[in-house]
């Protein structure tokens, strides 16, 4: 939208005095969509309920950033389907071997089995929480 | 060579992109005012849920096989076609959005189409989750043919090669399924005993020109392998903007028909300028049932009116149609559908002015880009016209409508962890 560009717009040109030594370089902000988001099209958000990440720093009411586009590793917090169901967990491989593990000593690593199916479903870059 | 990437059930794909649950279950998804089935997944297939069949005719199928419903959700499925074009735009820059799930491509920079589509599929399914097929060949009409072989086929890509038997598959081809063929010369077919398209491709020049049309006979060079359709990267400007629906009811009072008629014209308007056109004529049609059989309530208006000069204005738009409605409502009639056309449309850069209108005008501007920024930051038609409906009800049925995933905040999947 043209108008929330224009927020940012100052024009110098006003008064008869010295210019402004800054003028040059008023354009330049800071978008925080640029900080977080590298790859937009495979960039989406969810909102998380539960307890069982609160030591990797998620709560519950969190808004969780996902990039399909990262390859998942050892130790990347991922969005992921088993069995049907979405969980957010931190992936883990020992010998192997796929282990999702809560951030959270209440709950126990869940192994990937062939029983039940399984798919990464991007990995999550960040997470949200406003305070106010 | 032209790569055909289409996507497989494109809006029963967009409905399950978020529910892992519905993986393999029969869903379908209903066009506007949930009236017909318009995407099945391939367990409806299975069951004989048929594209188009209106939903109330199948209710119980639905029922016993416990089949997801879905009403439209197209601001859903246009952000997800939008990202997918931009992700195939890496594949190729000569790329045609030829429909919301469908794109033509020229790729040139390699020989191996096989790898080509193979990492296409693979890309778009990782990127934004959506299955699609390719169908390669060296035109764009044998590409739609080397689709439907890909449809069928387990990888979902197909390649029509010259070292391949064209000459069969064309015989193996109805020439009615023929992109850009269809029925409507079905007789003259017929009559020359031509049923195949390889049928088709040996059939007379001047007889293709003087019983049908130019485009028939390019149809049949590219059938040949001589491209005749290129690609088409820029859409040609916009001639018109329609919107035209049909009312819920039957509408019989001139007061709930001006509502509609405002509505439409708004919608008409926001289209517009988000083209950055302008329009200089309107035209409005208002249209009773023409299914009763009684011939006396049966009425179509239609009308036209230029403005003094081209507008984007919501209100100078909105207040001609309200106008011009006045002009062809008819008492005693109960109208089943309307609708408002702009046309004449011009840039909106290549405005001219009139003396009488300076005034005005650079209020008016800013008043139309307020109405604009709030009802895009806030949702669609927080800010109306007074003749509008008021009331929060929408136009459209939608019973059955997903959530917008991807593109509205109080809309984001929650997730319990």
């Amino acid at each position: 939208m043209s108008m929330i560009e224009s927020i940012n717009y100052f024009d110098t040109g006003i008064s008869a005095g010295f210019p402004s030594p800054a003028g040059d370089f008023i354009s330049s902000k800071l978008n925080i969509h640029d900080y977080i988001v590298t790859n937009p099209t495979a960039t989406f958000c969810v909102k998380v309920s539960g307890d069982s990440m609160v030591q990797a720093g998620i709560s519950s009411g969190d808004i969780l950033v996902i990039d399909r586009s990262i390859k998942p590793l050892d130790g990347h917090i991922v969005l992921c389907v088993l069995d049907e169901e979405y969980l957010i967990k931190k992936l883990k491989i020992i010998n192997k071997k796929i282990y999702l593990i809560a951030a959270n000593n209440k709950y126990k690593p869940i192994p990937i089995t062939k029983e039940k199916p399984f798919d990464i479903s991007g990995v999550v870059i960040a997470s949200i929480r406003k305070f106010i | 060579m032209i790569f055909l990437v289409d996507c497989n059930n494109f809006y029963v794909s967009c409905e399950r992109l978020f529910r892992p649950d519905l993986q393999n279950l029969p869903i379908v998804v209903l066009s506007n005012n949930d009236g017909c089935i318009i995407s099945r997944s391939s367990e409806a297939k299975k069951i004989g849920i048929n594209m188009g069949e209106p939903i109330f005719k199948i209710r119980n199928l639905i029922k016993e096989n416990n089949v997801h419903v879905f009403s439209s959700n197209f601001s859903l499925y246009g952000e997800i076609s939008n990202r997918i074009m931009l992700e195939l735009k890496k594949f190729s820059s000569e790329l045609e959005i030829y429909s919301i799930d469908e794109a033509f491509m020229q790729i040139n920079y390699t020989d191996n189409f096989l790898t080509i589509s193979k990492e296409i599929i693979d890309h778009i399914n990782k990127i934004i989750g959506i299955p699609v097929s390719v169908g390669v060949a060296s035109t764009k009409t044998l590409s739609k043919i080397a689709l439907m072989f890909a449809k069928n086929n387990f990888n979902n890509n197909f390649i029509l090669e010259e070292k391949l038997n064209i000459p069969a598959i064309l015989k193996s081809l109805d020439v009615e399924e023929i992109w850009g063929i269809g029925s409507k010369y079905k007789k003259y077919f017929s009559q020359n005993k031509i049923f195949t398209a390889y049928d088709f491709i040996n059939t007379n020049k001047s007889w293709i020109l003087n019983k049908m049309n130019i485009n028939v006979l390019r149809t049949r060079e590219e059938l040949k392998g001589i491209s005749c359709f290129p690609i088409i990267t820029s859409n040609p400007p916009k001639k018109s903007i329609t919107v035209s629906r049909s009312f819920r009811n039957n509408i019989n009072n001139y007061v709930e028909l001006e509502k509609r008629i405002s509505d439409y014209a708004f919608t008409c308007s926001r289209k517009l300028r988000k083209e950055n056109l302008i329009a200089y004529t309107l035209s409005i049609f208002i249209v009773t049932n023409k299914y009763r059989k009684d011939n006396k309530s049966s009425y179509y208006g239609f009308i036209s009116d230029d403005f003094l000069v081209s507008t984007n204005s919501y209100i100078e738009i909105v207040k001609l149609s309200n106008k011009l409605l006045r002009k062809i409502y008819k008492k005693n009639f109960s109208y089943k559908k309307g609708g408002v056309i702009l046309s004449k449309l011009s840039n909106k850069n290549s405005y001219q002015t009139s003396y009488l209108k300076l005034n005005s005008s650079n209020k008016q501007h800013a008043l139309m880009n307020s109405i604009d920024y709030i009802n895009t930051t806030f949702g669609p038609e927080k800010i109306k016209l007074a003749s509008q409906n008021l009331k929060d009800i929408s136009f459209l049925s939608k019973k059955n409508l997903s959530p917008k995933y991807i593109n509205s905040w109080d809309d984001i999947p929650n997730i319990y962890i």
